[in-house]
């Protein structure tokens, strides 16, 4: 029996919302600099239909994108990416030097992609745990230079296995100041979208 | 190329077209086999993830598209269907399967292709081309009315084949 | 005698970003690691008077590996540095013995008071 007034879809939504919040925050900490959330979606979709839409992309230069495991009661893959020349910015940013120091995507850059997947997925996580109780650790994250399809072809590429329809939270954040765009993905694992759901259901039981 | 020409192809995804349609893709572990008849200048696209097609779980059909071993007799057959070819008319390129994410225990990319090999062999298509392995993405059109393949393994110069 | 520090730490940015901190402060970092059995050889081969560990790392976790670290010298001063909201790997890490904790994002006054405090030197 459904819980009066409880839709499934909102449960989805709230945790859609609290992440890319909470992924706004750290990535404006760690920039030190305001990351606007320029766009936040929660949608399911055809796995094949996307990737063939991130295929035609006008950016489909490099990008340098960290994909990052996290396990528990509700697993997920994360990805974090941007363009190849936003990365060398965000490394300046994050080491506090001057923009334009770095010139090439050098294991400094790459591991900046890297740090930044690691504490965005936490934050979400972290969301999870606060908010629904529900237990969440990322594994070391897997940094990948290379063209956008490719990096988020081999992001799906477990879950497109397993289903061909998935949810997938999708949000941009902007630096203004910089005019500079980077992305985030949240695709929950087949069955995840059930425990979330189910842990809501039982928690708007009593409001 | 103009952009009205493009198809896209995606993760688990066939498309076929005739010229001067481009079917363009990204690839990484998953392997595309291109499959064209230059009598006619047509051809299709299959992109794959995984060798063999998974049993049928709670009685979901697999999508045949996902799997080299029913999404390339499934590419061949939807092009005979629809254009009325007789496979010998066919010829085969195969791209793709690289160790992306540099994985130890198993390497998907290299099964996708060696299934690719081998699925094309008994259907008797020849391999006229192919570029495949690394650890770097590619990035394929597959142009119709010429029957080439531009590809470019990332940060190398793109190659016809 | 400047205090010896070894980083272990898989993000080379991180790792540079602590080097930078304690060089600029006086400590002297002796050596890095980029996973958990790395900073073990390491410690053993350098005997460093302080550890920083990630905790979240490929090969070995930076909790495995201070209990490993650990096992090798009881008194070793290990300071636990993981990601924000990772309470559960945070509280892990202290019941297995880390001596302190930084949470990423840093900030520098956080890394050197973590530091000044295992030296007792506030």
């Amino acid at each position: 029996m459904q819980t009066p007034g409880f839709r499934p879809e909102k449960a989805v939504e709230l945790i859609a919302q609290l992440s890319i919040d909470r992924a706004s925050q750290l990535l404006s900490k760690l920039v030190k600099t305001g990351a606007r959330i320029s766009l936040e979606k929660a949608y399911v979709t055809d796995l094949s239909e996307t990737t063939a839409r991130i295929n035609g992309e006008e950016v489909q230069g490099e990008v340098i994108g960290a994909i990052i495991d996290v396990t528990g009661d509700a697993p997920f893959k994360f990805l974090f990416y941007a363009e190849a020349s936003s990365c060398l910015l965000l490394t300046d940013l994050i080491l506090q030097r001057k923009v334009g120091t770095a010139k090439e995507c050098d294991i400094y850059v790459q591991s900046s992609v890297q740090e930044i997947g690691n504490i965005l997925a936490s934050g979400v996580c972290g969301v999870f745990a606060a908010d629904f109780d529900i237990r969440m650790r990322p594994t070391p994250p897997k940094v990948v230079h290379d063209f956008l399809g490719t990096v988020f072809q081999e992001f799906v590429m477990e879950t497109a296995a397993e289903t061909d329809q998935v949810l997938i939270i999708e949000s941009r954040f902007h630096l203004d100041r910089y005019n500079l765009s980077c992305n985030m993905f949240i695709l929950p694992l087949p069955g995840t979208e059930e425990v979330i759901n189910n842990i809501c259901k039982t928690k708007f039981k009593g409001e | 190329m103009p952009i009205e020409n493009k198809v896209l192809v995606g993760v688990g995804d066939i498309k076929i077209d005739k010229a001067p349609a481009v079917l363009s893709t990204f690839l990484g572990s998953c392997v595309a086999v291109c499959l064209y008849s230059p009598s006619r200048k047509v051809g299709g696209m299959v992109h794959y993830l995984l060798p063999k097609a998974k049993e049928m779980q709670e009685g979901k059909i697999p999508k045949k598209e996902k799997y080299a071993d029913t999404g390339i007799p499934e590419l061949l057959r939807r092009l005979k269907n629809v254009f009325n070819i007789e496979k010998d008319d066919f010829v085969a390129k195969i791209f793709g399967g690289a160790n992306v994410l540099r994985m130890v225990n198993r390497r998907v990319g290299e099964e996708n292709v060696a299934a690719a090999r081998a699925i094309l062999r008994e259907l008797k298509i020849v391999v006229v081309s192919a570029s495949t392995g690394g650890e770097k993405g590619y990035k394929l059109d597959f142009n119709l009315a010429t029957g080439k393949v531009s590809c470019q393994i990332f940060n190398e110069e793109i190659k016809e084949y | 005698m400047a205090h010896r520090i070894l980083i272990v730490d898989d993000a080379p940015i991180i790792r540079l970003m602590l080097k930078d901190i304690l060089t600029v402060n006086g400590y002297s970092v002796i050596g890095e690691g980029n996973d958990g059995n790395e900073g073990i050889e390491k410690f053993k081969e350098l005997s460093p008077d302080l550890v920083t560990m990630d905790i979240t790392m490929p090969e070995k976790d930076g909790i495995r590996a201070l209990q490993d670290i650990l096992a090798i010298d009881q008194n070793a001063k290990v300071i636990v540095i993981t990601a924000i909201d990772q309470r559960d790997s945070l509280m892990e890490a202290i019941r297995a013995g880390a001596t302190d904790y930084i949470i990423k994002p840093f900030e520098t006054d956080r890394v050197l008071s973590a530091v000044r405090r295992a030296f007792g030197e506030e």
